[in-house]
Order: structure tokens, then C-alpha cells, then sequence
């Protein structure tokens, strides 16, 4: 849900950035500046990160690799590791 | 017969299919976005129009757009059958959603092709 509701902002920084210079200037000191810019970018790309992982862990899964009870139970593991690691990583790039 | 009327496509397999070829596709672009910031760190105003005026781009993100409709709404109508189960609650909470990806895909197009 996190993802859906951020859409809004994706879009309308999309479509600013798009309008013209000026609009595009003012979504970029928008995320170089402002603090809860800053913190919802980085809290969607944080969805998106742990989404990507796991849904890649689905599609693994749907080729019947890792459907038992150990090798699911690792996969997922590796699942919140991967994806704080993304985290973290995007929060060295929004900051 | 089970028959369902608010899912995406005409079977629960197509939806099932549907959603992890969408989910490929906004994969892909989305790894293209990111390499694309990475790639161009002082990304302008010229570089940054000038990506959506190529044609395909263009095509691509319209590809994206469609998968992220019907992505999302296969997603939010598995979410919604599942725990909403008062009839009432789970048909507004969808009748939102596709209201809203609808607004996104004109609000998507207008921006790739507006003037």
C-alpha cells in the first residue's frame, strides 16, 4: 500500500520534472534539500527494494527451487538480508 | 462455477500469468532507472527530457505503465479478496484502486505525451 500511495508522488515528480527547466529545478532542490522529501524517497525506494527482492524469491520459488520447509525457510532469510543491505544503500544515495 | 467479476483477466491463471510478466518487465525498468541516475549523477533538465523524447523510451514506459495497471491491480484484488471479506468494504476498496490506476495511466500518458 505504501508503494501505491507513493505513486502519487512519483508521478507528480515526473510530470514537474518533465514540464519544463524550471520544474525540473525545483523537483531536484526538492530532494537535495528538503528533509521529508528526502525521507519518503528513500521510504518508497525502501518498498520497492524489499518488494523486488521478494518477488524475485517468488518467481525462484515458481520454478520449484527452494519449496521446502529449510531452503524456503533460508530464502527468506536472505530476503530481509538483501533487502536491508538495498536499504541502506538507499539511504547513502538520497543523503 | 465460481465466476468472478473484479479480476483482471478472464481466469485466475491469466492473472496469475499476467502478474509475473508484469512483474519482469517493471523489474526491468526499473533496474534501468536506477543504472540510468547512476550513470548520469548531475542528470539536467536536457538530458532528462531528452531520455522521454526518444521513442523508445517512450514505448518502453508505456510498456511499464500498462504492466504497473494491471500489476497493481491483480496485486490489491488478491490483497482485497483475501481479507476483506465483507462485501461491501472489499467492492469500495476496489472500485478506489482501479479509479486510481486509471487516473495514474491518463496522468502517465499526458506526461509522455502532453505538450
Amino acid at each position: 500500500m505504501i508503494l501505491f500511495v507513493g505513486l502519487v508522488f512519483i508521478f507528480w515528480a515526473l510530470d514537474v520534472s518533465l514540464s519544463s527547466a524550471e520544474g525540473f529545478e525545483r523537483v531536484r532542490a526538492l530532494l537535495q534539500e528538503n528533509f521529508l522529501a528526502k525521507f519518503v524517497l528513500w521510504g518508497l525506494l525502501s518498498a520497492l527494494a524489499y518488494h523486488c527482492v521478494a518477488g524475485i524469491k517468488h518467481l525462484i520459488m515458481d520454478l520449484d527451487i527452494g519449496v521446502n520447509l529449510e531452503s524456503g525457510h533460508r530464502m527468506s532469510q536472505a530476503v530481509v538480508v538483501v533487502s536491508l543491505v538495498l536499504i541502506l544503500l538507499a539511504g547513502v544515495w538520497v543523503w | 462455477m465460481v465466476t468472478n467479476i473484479t479480476n483482471f483477466g478472464r481466469s485466475g491463471l491469466a492473472d496469475w500469468l499476467l502478474q509475473r510478466i508484469t512483474a519482469v518487465i517493471l523489474l526491468a525498468y526499473t533496474l534501468f532507472m536506477v543504472g540510468f541516475f547512476l550513470l548520469n549523477p548531475g542528470v539536467d533538465y536536457e538530458a532528462w527530457s531528452g531520455l522521454f523524447q526518444c521513442t523508445l523510451m517512450r514505448i518502453f514506459s508505456l510498456l511499464a505503465l500498462l504492466s504497473l495497471a494491471a500489476h497493481a491491480w491483480i496485486g490489491l484484488w488478491t490483497v482485497a479478496t483475501d481479507y476483506m471479506k465483507p462485501t461491501g468494504i472489499r467492492l469500495a476498496f476496489q472500485l478506489v484502486v482501479i479509479l486510481a490506476l486509471f487516473a495514474f495511466v491518463v496522468w502517465g500518458v499526458q506526461v509522455l505525451w502532453g505538450v
